[in-house]
């Protein structure tokens, strides 16, 4: 009982953060890198960044899931032990952004849309890019969600 | 891009590339003045001057940041990012986001800048310059960046004329490549610039023309603020669509991009081509790449500045069903035969 | 030594972080954030829906049937501001909404914003024409840029053919004799 306390205060406190981006423009990944910098520092909250997904307990996702990504989105959701929170990071990540368009007549061929369509998604935050006092606050929601999954 | 509208695509060309986007978006918008046969007033010249040298110092910054890292050397990296926010902090005052301005369109420039705006970006400028000095006297001395950059990759001119570099990699070796002196597309002129070139041509040699080209940017920036801010003129011209073909070659922070677009009506374009400078530098580097040591492979990919999403990748694509089929591997397109 | 001196001065001045959460981001005045509506002012003409160059913004009949919304999607929306510029009645403008964020239960609510539409039908065959304030908006310009001989009685007439669809009114101008296909 205690330590399960203990394990959700760590979950809570001390979140792990990986980046993976599977497609678009690379606008919201140096956003999120960003967030990793003096001004806007994300270890102030207990973050770190890990670049394996074996590591990760917050996957930050970014950019439009395409044709040729499919295949290793899925492989590196399969491989992020749980439990586990994925965040959607920019418009393009949530709903495809700019390079889908609803009307059918302008879709690509090679794109899929967002990344809901490949694997669940637990937090959404759109924006072009989204600032990344947004993206802070997104990871404290993300922490919450993943000690509540820790029960 | 050829099932949009022409002035949708601006904001498309602008994502193509996170970090360039405002280059994009001048090259496509330079390919339809130049389809449409007109030119941007003065005034929306030199504001499209501006926003395109506040991106390539932040570009630049990034870069210089990322490659210590690489290097192991973090306090650089944050030392880079921490100064970069005042460039981006500037171009959020002046667009109103800090990335994919949207303000470059065809015609001109599609939103007034006031000249309060334009004082506050100048004031961030400032402060920046006093930090980038600093930046690159810390990297002439940092024992790190040298024993791990220097001699790796050292290219000379007729190497790098060979293999094909381009932008800052090219000038690194004192080659004197750079659209806006080849083939002014903007007034870079009347702006007091020239291009800055350096001599060794290796992996640290293109780390310090990078910096030498931010700061250069930097006095670029702050003497078009002053201009703006006691000029003042139209910002667009007035236009008509047609069908045509147009080609525009700028340079983005990292070389030589060129935007070709045809059109048969005045709704979409029918054909649009993009060739990044990422395509040229990555494809000259994986030739240099055999015969180095494994630590020094980051370096020097990452000392060209790879932007890979803007980067022309080739996956064959079955036309019924989308699957992929194959995927053309960087080391096959470099030694391709038509 | 140089970044030996740097890191050390450093250490004496303030932290150059920000206190996010603890006090709201320091916006510029010009930040764009998502557009928004103001319903008095727009006159559903649109002009919004062609432009925008994600699809974000949409007419589209929700409820089964019983409102007709135009809507602009969050999450598609790229704050280019395109709808911004193009409205002829200066409806919309930028928010200073910059934190989006919904998670998987609350994602449809992160769009949008939306303003009813309410169709009038041609009192012929009952088509719907476009918005009650749309003819309000034209009968409104009308009367300021028509000369006074003119005015009053080109109003009765916008009256008449403004309570019809476009199908009805070429058959109505071909029986008044008022159709320009007599001088073609």
């Amino acid at each position: 009982m205690v330590l399960n306390a203990l394990f959700r205060w760590a979950f809570r406190r001390s979140p792990w953060v990986g980046l993976l981006q599977v497609g678009g423009c690379n606008g919201c990944t140096i956003e999120v890198v960003d967030a990793l910098t003096p001004r806007f520092d994300i270890e102030r909250f207990g973050a770190v960044y890990k670049s394996t997904p074996r590591h990760v307990d917050i996957l930050l996702v970014t950019g439009c899931v395409t044709v040729g990504s499919v295949n290793f989105l899925k492989r590196i959701y399969d491989q992020i032990p749980d439990p586990k929170v994925i965040v959607a990071v920019g418009t393009c990540a949530v709903s495809g952004g700019i390079f889908t368009n609803r009307a059918e007549s302008a879709s690509s061929y090679a794109v899929l849309g967002g990344i809901d369509r490949v694997i669940p998604v637990d937090i959404y935050v759109a924006g072009c890019p989204p600032k990344p006092e947004a993206i802070i606050d997104a990871l404290l929601e993300a922490a919450k969600l993943l000690a509540e999954k820790r029960q | 891009m050829e099932q949009r509208t022409f002035h949708q695509n601006i904001f498309l060309a602008e994502r193509v590339c996170g970090i360039c986007n405002t280059a994009h978006a001048i090259c496509y918008c330079t390919a339809v003045e130049r389809l449409l046969g007109i030119s941007p007033p003065h005034r929306a010249q030199l504001l499209r001057i501006l926003l395109a040298e506040l991106e390539r110092i932040h570009s630049h910054l990034l870069l210089i940041g990322l490659v210590a890292d690489l290097a192991g050397f973090r306090t650089l990296f944050m030392y880079a990012w921490k100064i970069r926010e005042h460039v981006l902090d500037a171009i959020e005052r002046i667009t109103g986001s800090r990335r994919h301005s949207g303000m470059v369109t065809i015609g001109g420039v599609s939103r007034p800048v006031p000249g309060k705006d334009l004082a506050s970006a100048r004031r961030s400028l400032l402060v920046l310059a006093k930090e980038l000095p600093k930046l690159l006297s810390i990297m002439k001395e940092s024992t790190t960046l040298k024993r791990r950059c220097r001699g790796v990759t050292e290219v000379d001119k007729q190497t790098a004329r060979k293999i094909g570099f381009v932008g800052p990699n090219a000038r690194a070796s004192g080659l004197k490549l750079d659209v806006r002196a080849a083939e002014p597309y903007l007034p870079y002129a009347e702006l007091d610039w020239k291009p800055v070139l350096g001599e060794f041509g290796d992996s640290f040699e293109r780390l310090i023309v990078r910096a030498r080209e931010a700061y250069q940017s930097l006095r670029t920036a702050l003497i078009c603020i002053k201009r703006l801010l006691s000029e003042s003129g139209p910002l667009t011209v007035e236009y008509q669509l047609r069908a045509g073909e147009g080609i525009a070659r700028v340079e983005a922070p990292r070389g030589e991009l060129v935007y070709y677009l045809a059109a048969e009506s005045t709704a979409h374009p029918s054909f649009v081509r993009i060739r990044t400078p990422t395509m040229l530098n990555l494809s000259a580097i994986v030739q240099l790449l055999p015969g180095l040591r494994v630590a020094d492979v980051p370096i020097a990919i990452g000392s060209i500045d790879p932007c890979m999403t803007c980067c022309d990748r080739v996956t064959v694509l079955s036309a019924q069903s989308a699957a992929v089929l194959a995927r053309i591997p960087l080391r096959a397109l470099t030694t391709w035969k038509p | 030594m140089k970044l030996l001196k740097e890191i050390l001065r450093a250490l004496t001045r303030p932290p150059v972080t920000t206190q996010y959460p603890a006090k709201p981001a320091s916006l510029p005045p010009s930040f764009r954030g998502p557009p928004d509506f103001d319903d008095a002012r727009c006159i559903r003409c649109f002009a919004c829906s062609s432009v925008c160059p994600t699809g974000a913004c949409y007419v589209q009949d929700i409820s089964d049937g019983e409102r007709t919304v135009l809507i602009i999607d969050y999450t598609r929306c790229i704050s280019c501001g395109r709808c911004v510029t193009i409205c002829p009645t200066d409806a919309l403008h930028h928010t200073r909404e910059y934190s989006l964020l919904a998670s998987r239960k609350t994602l449809y609510t992160l769009s949008s914003t939306e303003v009813d539409v309410r169709f009038i039908r041609c009192t012929e065959c009952n088509q719907p024409i476009t918005d009650v304030s749309h003819i309000r908006f034209i009968a409104d310009r009308l009367s300021e840029n028509l000369p006074e001989e003119v005015r009053d009685r080109a109003l009765e007439d916008f009256k008449r053919f403004s309570s019809l669809c476009p199908a009805c009114r070429t058959k109505l101008a071909r029986k008044l004799g008022t159709s320009p296909e007599k001088w073609c």
